[in-house]
């Protein structure tokens, strides 16, 4: 759990705020805040104080927002609550609880279960936003912790990282305390006999300091570790010193085998520990000359820390000036007139904004849909409760009667449903806990920061106040009843229960229209989610789903010295697979589409006229081997695709995509064209071009919404040793098999290790599942969304087959009198039936008219639908009417059953 | 003459005990401590608007606390008619109890 300092949960904070009056806000909180962390040195566990808090909050919110009015006058009543104390609070609920179940346990259950449904829904989707969203990074400071990023979209970049050039030149801000340098690399890991390939971070020194955060154990790494030529440290992970170590704390000082080198450990971070996102087993030193660095290759993060006094804006400020200082420092790599021409500028970002960016819409739409859920459940409870209340109407109208005060009347009401709302709020914690359990241990979507989901202080308070609010507004709705019904109108009535009050009526017929315009927005909502589902399941990834297994193939550099070497390794390993039965085509790729992001390069396009201060062209590369595009199923349109002698010598073959054709080469032939990355000297000469050999369809590259961009593949053998050429070390093998991948694995594994026993065989995916996890956000949202209104659909029915059951039993008698005159049973279900369709109208143009809205929120998670998809709309509609019309047939019908001699006698 | 319940005229000697130094976590913290008395902060807050509202006593927001999430304290102190109140309604307790010795013998 994150260590959270002495103030209270946040998110209470904002929403007391927006319940006060401007005037006395800001002291009320300070006031609040203070008494919480004086409850908190006195060494309070914090859950109590937080629920302690979220409870005089709710009190002071309700002070604020009911009593308003009568704020000058004294009630006894206030004086009461003055000296009345939380448990004394408790108390007394118990005691209403158990009265209930005991008198009327069938009630008290129905209404607590719908409310834990409505309130399990809305806790999960809470802690949710709560542990990914809401709760501070678990870093020193964390609202100060910014990441720096370029923009410069006059080349069509959006955001792009550092370079040690520019890391070097920010570190100089004087608005930033510090700025951090990181990197993923993934190691082979060599402990006792087995390697094992793992998710390491290069960092610099001041990484560590940036963070705030120290090690579990030994030290962070130093400057003098950072620099160059300074000793091989690694800081380890506590999973790994778990795993590996079991904990000893000898740990210190043994050394480790990375990447056939000798390093020594020097330190173990906490359990929580990593860039919320990018989890990490090692942290390697990032060695940086000063007086030689890289400065325009931008592959690097950059964690920064805001100085003390300084905002955003002010830092992003001076970051773009010290950017316009890089071409002072390195003429020969980045000039003025190129800045310009790119609009390139430096900024920041909150780190959790980085973190979380993405999932931040996805998450938030979840959290409105289960609180729409709830509303629901909220409906059908006032529903029964008004039932109750009418069947005690004379109960309460006696008491009155009898002299008992309105307000003793109000606080039984209100003590009940509060007591009520208390139930289901268990309940709703017990289902929110089970959903937690599942959702954290599957985690679908790989959320960051998902490790925090669980009942904290901040969740159960959450939960308190769900049943407060309910509490209240049942309890107020139930008590207005009582009010509303005259002494001798509930005496007549409960009298002579023939006719129903006309506003009794209204009531609980708004209560249905309102639950079923909520069911219809959310049925439109998960339908255009199901639309684009549908949608990407629809987009043809470039490559085929099918029969295709790929897995990943490290080296080790110390056995594998050099090109030739690995290169050959790589033929005996393709020869081997092609050998297993099954298996039609074997190819290799530096990195795969939808997985692997692509190198994107300053690359030479021959024709192509690069205006003066301008950059040359970046474009997406990869370097293949023979039998990638057959295996992987992207069509060759023009020419010939790789050879085995491609990557055995220097044959220059290259070949590009048909976007790339598209922008660089639209007429003529694009076969024998030339195309090179840009080396350090420019220019690449004619030894180092690459000349195209083919065109290739296009493939979805990075994920599945984005248009095709440029793509150019190189062959892996090399002219000379150029900067940002293939790493021949590391591929991923694509496997083309005649029927289902999966059962090819094992054997696939046997061959390649049948060669070599101690190269890492890593992350086995089929094709199909590279585009399951590109579409996982979406169906993560969809199964969710899908779930939620299938549960308010089921609420929803529930709750007008209630009603129209009601009301059609109270109607019993006028019915036998209909039939008694000669009206047949059909006539009488269709009135029924009528009176049904005629509130579930009303509700379905509620319910479009807030559906049309609501859904533009939705735009940017949509894809190959309109947030106004007629469709959609028609389908729901009828799905909604229909409901509507077989909840009010059913009690319609056995209405009509009923013979006239008994309806006439019904009372 | 304005009526003053019980807890008003006890946030109103804490107020006059701090002497101007007063806020609302300070008189909490004050009243359970000298009678033991638990105020909750809703409680507190509507009497403070109150007895402001009845011209007994006046506000001043202070400056920025850091130890408070950077928030200001209101400063709350007597007016005229504040510590008149609190002055008469002693006076009234005191010659109630000391003109009654036989009340004041099982105490």
């Amino acid at each position: 759990m994150s260590p959270r300092g002495g103030s209270p949960p946040r998110w209470i904070e904002r929403l007391l705020a927006v319940c006060l009056p401007r005037e006395s806000r800001e002291s009320i909180l300070g006031d609040l805040s203070e008494l919480y962390s004086a409850r908190i040195q006195e060494g309070r566990p914090s859950p109590v104080v937080g629920v302690w808090y979220g409870w005089h909050a709710a009190r002071v919110a309700l002070a604020y927002t009911l009593g308003g009015r009568r704020r000058p006058r004294i009630s006894s009543q206030e004086k009461a609550g003055a000296t009345r104390t939380l448990g004394k609070d408790l108390g007394h609920a118990a005691a209403q609880v158990r009265r209930l179940i005991r008198h009327s346990p069938g009630f008290t259950g129905v209404v607590a279960a719908t409310l834990a449904v409505g309130m399990g829904a809305s806790i999960a989707a809470f802690s949710l936003v709560d542990a990914v969203l809401l709760e501070p990074l678990p870093f020193r400071d964390p609202d100060r912790l910014v990441s720096l990023w370029h923009s410069a979209p006059g080349m069509g970049i959006e955001d792009f990282w550092q370079s040690e050039g520019s890391y070097l030149i920010y570190r100089e801000a004087r608005t930033l305390d510090d700025v951090g340098l990181y990197s993923e690399e993934k190691v082979t890991l060599s402990l006792d006999a087995s390697p094992s390939r793992i998710q390491a971070m290069r960092v610099t020194a001041s990484f560590f300091t940036v963070l705030g955060v120290s090690p579990r154990l030994g030290r962070p790494l130093n400057e003098a570790e950072t620099a160059v030529g300074g000793p091989n440290s690694v800081v380890i992970s506590h999973d790994l010193w778990s795993i590996r170590f079991g904990r000893s704390t000898n740990v210190l000082g043994r050394s480790l085998h990375i990447d056939g080198e000798s390093w020594t450990v020097v330190g173990v971070m906490p359990r929580w520990f990593s860039i919320p996102g990018m989890p990490a087993e090692l942290w390697l030193p990032y060695r940086i000359d000063p007086a030689d660095p890289q400065v325009a290759s931008f592959s690097h993060r950059a964690v920064a820390r805001l100085g003390v006094g300084y905002d955003q804006a002010t830092a992003d400020r001076e970051l773009d000036r010290l950017l316009h200082t890089l071409p002072e420092l390195y003429p020969d790599m980045v000039s003025h007139g190129m800045l310009e021409d790119a609009e390139w500028r430096a900024y920041s970002r909150s780190l959790r904004h980085d973190a979380v960016g993405n999932v931040r819409r996805p998450l938030w739409l979840i959290l409105a849909a289960m609180t729409l859920v709830l509303l629901i459940a909220c409906g059908n409870a006032a529903n029964l409760i008004l039932v109750r209340a009418h069947a005690r109407g004379k109960e309460m109208a006696v008491r009155l009667a009898i002299g008992a005060r309105t307000a003793s009347v109000r606080a039984i009401v209100l003590a009940e449903t509060l007591a009520l709302a208390a139930l289901g709020g268990a309940g709703g914690l017990c289902l929110a806990w089970i959903g937690m359990r599942a959702l954290r241990l599957s985690n679908p979507i790989e959320l960051p920061l998902i490790r925090n989901v669980g009942l904290d202080p901040t969740v159960v308070a959450y939960t308190a106040l769900l049943v407060v609010v309910a509490g209240l507004a049942l309890g107020e709705m139930a008590h207005r009843r009582h009010r509303s019904s005259s002494l001798i109108c509930s005496l007549r009535e409960g009298g002579r229960s023939g006719e129903l009050g006309a506003r009794r009526q209204r009531l609980r017929q708004a209560l249905v229209v309102a639950q079923i315009a909520i069911s219809l927005v959310m049925l439109v909502g998960s339908g255009l989610m199901y639309r684009t589902f549908r949608a990407l399941n629809g987009v043809d990834p470039g490559f085929s789903r099918e029969e295709v297994l790929t897995f990943r193939l490290a080296l080790p550099s110390l056995r594998y010295p050099d090109r030739a070497a690995a290169s050959r390794y790589f033929e005996e390993v393709a020869d081997a697979i092609a050998a297993v039965p099954g298996v039609v085509d074997v190819g290799g790729v530096s990195t795969l589409p939808l997985q692997d992001i692509p190198s994107v390069v300053v690359t030479f396009v021959e024709g192509h006229v690069t205006p003066a201060d301008e950059m040359p062209p970046t474009i997406r590369t990869r370097h293949a081997r023979e039998g990638f595009f057959r295996s992987m199923g992207i069509p060759l349109l023009r020419g010939r695709a790789f050879e085995r002698r491609d990557a055995e010598e220097w044959t220059g073959a290259a070949v590009v995509s048909r976007a790339f054709v598209d922008r660089y080469w639209p007429n003529g032939d694009p076969i024998g064209k030339g195309v090179a990355p840009y080396n350090d000297d420019g220019i690449p000469g004619d030894r180092e071009l690459y000349r195209v050999v083919g065109v290739v369809d296009d493939v979805r590259d990075t994920s599945l919404t984005e248009e095709p961009e440029p793509l150019v593949y190189y062959s892996m053998a090399v002219p000379v040793s150029l900067p940002g050429g293939p790493e021949p070390w590391n591929l991923a093998i694509t496997v083309r098999t005649q029927s289902r991948p999966e059962a090819l694995l094992e054997p696939i594994r046997q061959a390649v290790w049948a060669l070599d026993r101690d190269i890492p065989f890593v992350l086995p995916r089929t094709t199909a599942a590279l585009v399951g996890e590109a579409m996982a956000v979406t169906s993560f949202v969809t199964y969710l969304l899908l779930g939620g209104a299938i549960v308010a659909l089921l609420l929803g029915t529930v709750g007008m087959y209630g009603v129209v059951s009601y009301i059609v039993s109270h109607r019993t008698s006028e019915i036998g009198v209909r039939m008694a005159l000669g009206a047949d049973a059909g006539a009488v279900q269709q009135m029924v039936v009528r009176d049904g369709l005629l509130m579930g109208s009303l509700g379905v143009v509620i319910g479009v008219g807030s559906a049309l809205f609501l859904t533009k929120l939705m735009g940017a998670l949509l894809f190959g639908v309109s947030p106004l998809d007629g469709a959609t709309y028609a389908v729901v509609t009828t799905v909604m009417l229909s409901t509507v019309a077989l909840a009010s047939w059913v009690p319609a019908r056995r209405a009509s059953r009923v013979p006239p001699t008994e309806a006439l006698r019904h009372e | 003459m304005t009526y003053v319940g019980e807890l008003e005229q006890m946030v109103l000697w804490a107020v006059h005990h701090l002497a101007g130094e007063g806020y609302g976590a300070k008189v909490i913290a004050m009243l359970e401590e000298r009678v033991g008395r638990r105020v909750t902060p809703g409680a507190l807050f509507t009497t403070v608007d109150r007895l402001e509202a009845k011209g007994l006593v006046t506000s001043r927001l202070a400056d920025p606390d850091p130890v408070r999430g950077g928030r200001r304290k209101r400063y709350l102190a007597l007016t005229d008619s504040g510590f008149e109140i609190l002055r008469t309604t002693r006076a009234d307790w005191l010659r109630l109890w000391e003109g009654s010795p036989i009340a004041t013998e099982g105490l």
